[in-house]
C-alpha cells in the first residue's frame, strides 16, 4: 500500500527536505535552528545529520567515535509540533484528468512523511461538507504505514463546504500548528469563512489549491449539458475557441482571487496541478517557495 | 439567375428553425463536471460580452445552414439562361385559339403573355437575323412575312387577335414547312397552350423545334356537347341532352340552365365531379320552339364553352304528300308521325298538286315517275328519281344486303339484316349521290342532294319485301321526315363552330335579306340564284338571325363552341411530334441550364459532412 502512494526513492529524497514554519511553535523539536522552549529534552526521538551551527551537546558522540560521523541527536519536547493536513474529499476530488483524489493523496503521504521524518505529529482530516473520520496525530516514520493506509480508505464523496468542516475542525482542535488545506477550492460560498476559523490561535496554514489539467484548459468541443457533480447544477453551452479563451481567462482570476485571499489573511497560497510531477514539486518547487528546505 | 419553382425558397424558412434550436438546444450530451460555478461565470461573462456566440465558428450550425441553403435553392429549381445558338431563320406559330382567351393568374390572356413574350424575341433578333409571325386557330394567317424589320414584326405580332375558334394547327404547321424548307436550317417556335397534344411530323425541312406554352390555369368548366334526342318514351318526345366537363382539381357545384332568348325555361343543380364530365338532359318543352341555349353558372376562366346552342324544330305541323296507290302500310307507318299532315294523291291527280309541292316538306312517290323535279325533297319508293344521274338497270331477283351507313339521317338507328327484298331495281347513282344500303347487285337505298334539290330512292316497292313487318320500316319514315325538314339531331347544320362558314338556307323569293350576329351588328345576305348563302364571319359565339326581306319571321343559326379539346384548357408539359417528346421551355426561346442536380448534390455532400462532423465530435467526447 505504501509502495503505491510514494516509492521509496522518492522518501529518500524527501528525507532530505524539512517543513518551514513561518513562525516559532512550541514543541519544537530540540535541536532544531528555532525553538521558543529550551533544556526540556525527554524523550529521544531520531537522529539527523549534523549542521553546522547546531548545538555541540546535542552531538551523539558515540556515533561520531564508532562512524567518524557527526549526527546529532533530536529529542521529542513535551508539547510537540503538530501538523495538521486537511485533504478535500468531496466529489469534485474525484474528478479531473488526471484524477485529484489520487494525487492529493500523494501530496498528503509526502506531507505526512516530511512531517513524521521531522518527529512532527501529523493528523489528517479528510472533509467534504463536514468532517469525516480523520487520523489522529501520529509520529514518527514507523507510523507512515498507517498514513497510508488511513489515505487509501479516503474516497470522494459530498459538496464541499469548508466554512462548516474548518469550523468543526478548529471546536475540535486545541493548540497550534502546521496546517495544509488541500483542496480544489470548489466551495460555492466560498473558503474565506472557513479559512478564517484559523485566523485565531496561532496556526502557519498554506493552501495547496489542486485542479485538474482539464479543469484548467478543457480540452472538449460541442454543444454540452454540464451538470455539477456535486450539486447537480447545470450550465449548457456550445463550446467555441472564445468560450475556452474566457474559461481559462475565469479559471485564472479564480486562482488569483484565492491568492489574494489567502495573502490576505497571512497564509500561504500554492497552486497545484494534478498532472505536475510529484517529485518535481516537492524537491524543486516547494523549495522555491520556502515551503520546504 | 431565376427559378422554375421560387415557392422552394420558402424552405429558407427552416434557418431561422435551426438557429431556434441552437438558442434552446433542448438535447445536449451530458458531461459531469468538479463544478460548474467556473463555467457559469465563463459562460455568463462571455454572453455579456457576445450576444451572438452561438453563431461564431460553430462547424455544425454552419454546415446545417448551408446545407438547408443548397436544399432551398435546389428545390427552387434555379435555372440560367442563355440565347441559343440560333439559325438566324425564326418562324413563329402564334396560336390565337379560343383557349388562348383564358385569363391566367394576373389577369392577361395566354395570347397577352404570348405576344409580349414575341414581342420580346423581335426586340432581341440580331441583326441579320429574320423572323415569320403564322397565327393560328383553325386556320393559319401570315400575320408578317420573313423579314428583318422589327417594326413590320411588332405589327404583325399585334395584329393576332383573339379569336372563338377551335386549334387545328395542321394547316399552320404545313404552312411553317414549306417556309422551313427553303432553309438548310431554322428555328421553329411554337407559342401555344398546346391544345392540338400531337404535332405532325416534319417533313422534307430540317428545323429546331421549340414548344413554348403559355397558361398554368385549369379553371375550367365548360358544355362540350349538345344534342336532341327522342325519349325512349311511347310520346317520343324529344329531350335536350348536354354534356359538361370540369377540368378544375375539385369536384364544382353549377346550375345549367335551358333558355330560349332571354327567357329562363328550365334549370338544373349539377356536380361535376373533379376532372370528370356529367351528362344534363331537358325535356324540350312542348311549345317552345326555335334556339335553345344551354348556360352554365360557374364557368370558370374559360368563358367560351359556357354557352351552347341547339335548334328546335321550326314548325311543328310536318306536311307530306304521298303520291301513288293506295298503300295501307305506307300510310300507317307515316300515320304515326306525330303533327303530320299527310295528303296523299293517286298517280292520276298529281299533275293538279304539282305546282303546290314546294309547300310541302316531303313528297313520297310510291311507284309513278313524275317527270321532271327542281326543287324540293322528294322520295322514291320503287322507282328511279328523274334526276339527270340516276339511272335504272335491270330487275333485280333477291338481292343480297350487304351493308348500310348507319350515320346517315335517313338511315341512322336502323339494321338492314332481317329485311328481305324480293324484287328490286338495279339503280345507277350519280357521283353526287351517295349509296345508303348496297346490295350485292347494287345501290338499295341511295340519296342525292344538288341544287335545292333532295331525292332519296329506295330500289324496291314495299310489296315486293316483308319491309312493313319490320321495326325498321316506320323508323325509315320518321328519318326521313326529319332529313327532309333538316331537324338532324347530330349534324345540328344551324349550329356551326366559331370560324366555320353557316349556311343559310335561301327561299326561292325574296333572296336577299339581313344577319344579325350576336353582337348586334346587321349585315346584309344574298343568295344570288342559289338556294343558299354562305355566312364566313362567324367569329362570334351565339345567336345569328337572319331575316329575308318581306319575310316577318327570322330563323335563327347559332355558333356554338362546343370542342372538348378546346375547353381542356390543360397546357401539357410535351407535345407530341412524329412519335417523340416535345419538351416545353415554358416561356423561353434561350437554352436553359439547371444547378438544381449540382447544388442537390452539394447540399446531401454537406449533410454527410455535417452528420461525420457530428459523429467524431460525439467519439472524442
Amino acid at each position: 500500500m505504501r509502495q503505491q502512494l510514494l516509492s521509496p526513492e522518492f522518501l529518500r529524497k524527501l528525507e532530505q527536505l524539512e517543513i518551514v514554519a513561518r513562525r516559532p511553535f512550541a514543541g519544537r523539536i530540540r535541536g532544531e535552528h528555532r525553538s521558543v522552549r529550551r533544556g526540556h529534552s525527554l524523550e529521544f526521538a531520531d537522529y539527523r545529520n549534523y549542521i553546522q551551527g547546531d548545538d555541540l551537546r546535542f552531538v551523539d558522540w558515540k556515533i561520531y567515535a564508532r562512524l567518524d560521523r557527526l549526527f546529532l541527536k533530536l529529542f521529542m519536547e513535551e508539547e510537540d509540533l503538530f501538523v495538521y493536513i486537511l485533504l478535500d474529499a468531496s466529489h469534485s476530488m474525484g474528478m479531473g484528468e488526471p484524477l485529484k483524489l489520487p494525487f492529493a493523496r500523494k501530496v498528503t503521504a509526502a506531507l505526512a512523511y516530511l512531517a513524521l521524518a521531522g518527529t512532527h505529529r501529523v493528523s489528517i482530516q479528510p472533509f467534504d461538507a463536514g468532517l469525516r473520520p480523520y487520523l489522529p496525530a501520529v509520529r514518527g516514520r514507523g507510523a507512515f504505514a498507517e498514513v497510508s493506509t488511513f489515505l487509501e480508505g479516503v474516497g470522494a464523496s459530498g459538496a464541499t463546504d469548508t466554512r462548516s468542516a474548518f469550523a468543526d475542525f478548529r471546536r475540535r482542535l486545541r493548540g497550534s500548528g502546521l496546517v495544509f488545506v488541500i483542496s480544489d477550492l470548489f466551495d460555492r460560498k466560498g473558503i474565506l469563512d472557513g479559512l478564517k476559523q484559523f485566523l485565531a490561535g496561532r496556526f502557519d496554514v498554506t493552501v495547496l489549491h489542486l485542479l485538474s489539467a482539464d479543469e484548467e484548459v478543457p480540452a472538449f468541443e460541442g454543444d454540452w449539458r454540464l451538470v455539477d457533480v456535486e450539486d447537480g447544477g447545470e450550465v449548457a453551452l456550445s463550446m467555441t475557441a472564445q468560450l475556452l479563451e474566457g474559461y481559462t481567462r475565469t479559471v485564472r482570476a479564480f486562482r488569483g482571487e484565492q491568492q489574494g485571499l489567502c495573502g490576505r489573511l497571512g497564509f500561504r497560497y500554492l497552486p497545484i496541478r494534478s498532472d505536475l510531477s510529484l517529485e518535481g514539486m516537492f524537491l524543486h518547487r516547494f523549495r522555491e517557495q520556502g515551503v520546504l528546505r | 439567375m431565376s427559378f422554375l419553382w421560387p415557392a422552394g425558397l420558402g424552405f429558407l424558412a427552416l434557418i431561422p428553425g435551426i438557429l431556434l434550436l441552437y438558442f434552446l438546444r433542448l438535447k445536449r450530451d451530458v458531461r459531469v463536471v468538479s463544478s460548474t460555478f467556473l463555467w457559469r461565470k465563463a459562460v455568463d461573462a462571455y454572453r455579456v460580452n457576445r450576444p451572438f456566440q452561438k453563431f461564431q465558428n460553430h462547424l455544425l450550425l454552419w454546415l446545417q445552414l448551408i446545407a438547408v441553403l443548397l436544399l432551398s435553392v435546389a428545390a427552387s429549381r434555379p435555372y440560367a439562361e442563355r440565347r441559343q445558338r440560333t439559325t438566324g431563320i425564326h418562324i413563329v406559330l402564334l396560336d390565337h385559339s379560343a383557349s388562348m382567351s383564358v385569363r391566367e393568374e394576373g389577369g392577361y390572356t395566354r395570347l397577352v403573355l404570348a405576344r409580349a413574350f414575341l414581342r420580346d424575341m423581335v426586340g432581341g433578333l440580331k441583326s441579320g437575323e429574320r423572323m415569320m409571325v403564322i397565327g393560328f386557330s383553325d386556320r393559319p394567317f401570315v400575320a408578317a412575312p420573313l423579314t428583318s424589320d422589327r417594326a413590320a414584326l411588332i405589327r404583325g405580332v399585334n395584329s393576332v387577335e383573339p379569336t372563338s375558334r377551335p386549334t387545328r394547327i395542321e394547316e399552320a404547321w404545313h404552312t411553317a414547312l414549306s417556309v422551313a424548307r427553303q432553309f438548310d436550317l431554322s428555328d421553329i417556335y411554337l407559342l401555344s397552350d398546346g391544345g392540338f397534344r400531337v404535332l405532325p411530323q416534319l417533313t422534307q425541312a430540317h428545323a429546331n423545334v421549340h414548344y413554348i406554352p403559355f397558361g398554368k390555369s385549369r379553371d375550367n368548366v365548360g358544355i362540350v356537347h349538345v344534342e336532341t334526342r327522342e325519349s325512349d318514351e311511347a310520346e317520343r318526345r324529344i329531350e335536350i341532352f348536354a354534356r359538361t366537363v370540369n377540368r378544375r382539381d375539385q369536384p364544382v357545384r353549377t346550375t345549367v340552365e335551358l333558355r330560349f332568348g332571354d327567357r329562363l325555361v328550365d334549370a338544373q343543380a349539377i356536380e361535376i365531379p373533379a376532372g370528370g364530365e356529367r351528362g344534363v338532359v331537358f325535356e324540350r318543352p312542348s311549345q317552345e320552339e326555335g334556339m335553345a341555349e344551354i348556360r352554365l353558372g360557374d364557368g370558370g376562366a374559360f368563358a367560351a364553352d359556357d354557352r351552347a346552342w341547339i335548334p328546335l324544330g321550326g314548325s311543328d305541323i310536318v306536311r307530306v304528300v304521298l303520291v301513288g296507290e293506295e298503300n295501307v302500310f305506307l300510310k300507317q307507318a307515316l300515320a304515326m308521325i306525330p303533327r303530320l299532315e299527310l295528303t296523299v294523291v293517286a298517280p292520276a291527280d298529281f299533275a293538279k298538286v304539282r305546282s303546290k309541292l314546294g309547300e310541302s316538306d316531303l313528297v313520297v312517290f310510291d311507284g309513278p315517275d313524275p317527270g321532271p323535279l327542281e326543287r324540293g325533297t322528294f322520295l322514291f319508293l320503287g322507282g328511279v328519281p328523274p334526276v339527270p344521274g340516276f339511272g335504272a338497270g335491270k330487275d333485280l331477283e333477291n338481292p343480297t344486303l350487304l351493308k348500310w351507313d348507319a350515320e346517315h339521317p335517313l338511315t341512322r338507328y336502323i339494321n338492314f339484316s332481317t329485311l328481305h327484298v324480293g324484287k328490286a331495281i338495279q339503280v345507277t347513282v350519280p357521283s353526287w349521290g351517295r349509296t345508303l344500303l348496297s346490295s350485292d347487285h347494287g345501290p338499295i337505298i341511295s340519296v342525292g342532294e344538288r341544287a335545292g334539290l333532295r331525292v332519296a330512292c329506295v330500289a324496291f316497292r314495299i310489296l315486293d319485301s316483308d319491309w312493313p313487318m319490320r321495326v325498321s320500316f316506320p323508323i325509315f319514315f320518321a328519318n326521313a321526315i326529319r332529313w327532309a325538314r333538316e331537324e338532324d339531331p347530330g349534324s345540328g347544320e344551324r349550329v356551326v363552330r366559331p370560324g366555320q362558314p353557316l349556311v343559310v338556307r335561301a327561299p326561292r323569293e325574296p333572296q336577299s335579306g339581313t344577319i344579325l350576329d350576336p353582337a348586334g351588328h346587321s349585315s346584309p345576305i344574298a343568295a344570288a340564284g342559289s338556294d343558299h348563302a354562305i355566312v364566313g364571319d362567324t367569329e362570334k359565339i351565339g345567336v345569328y338571325r337572319v331575316k329575308w326581306e318581306k319575310r316577318t319571321s327570322e330563323v335563327l343559326y347559332a355558333v356554338s363552341l362546343t370542342d372538348p379539346g378546346e375547353s381542356d384548357i390543360r397546357v401539357p408539359d410535351r407535345i407530341e411530334m412524329g412519335g417523340t417528346a416535345l419538351e416545353a421551355r415554358e416561356g423561353s426561346a434561350f437554352v436553359r441550364t439547371e444547378f438544381t442536380p449540382w447544388l442537390a448534390f452539394l447540399g446531401l455532400a454537406v449533410l454527410i459532412a455535417e452528420w461525420l462532423v457530428y459523429q467524431f465530435h460525439r467519439g472524442r467526447a
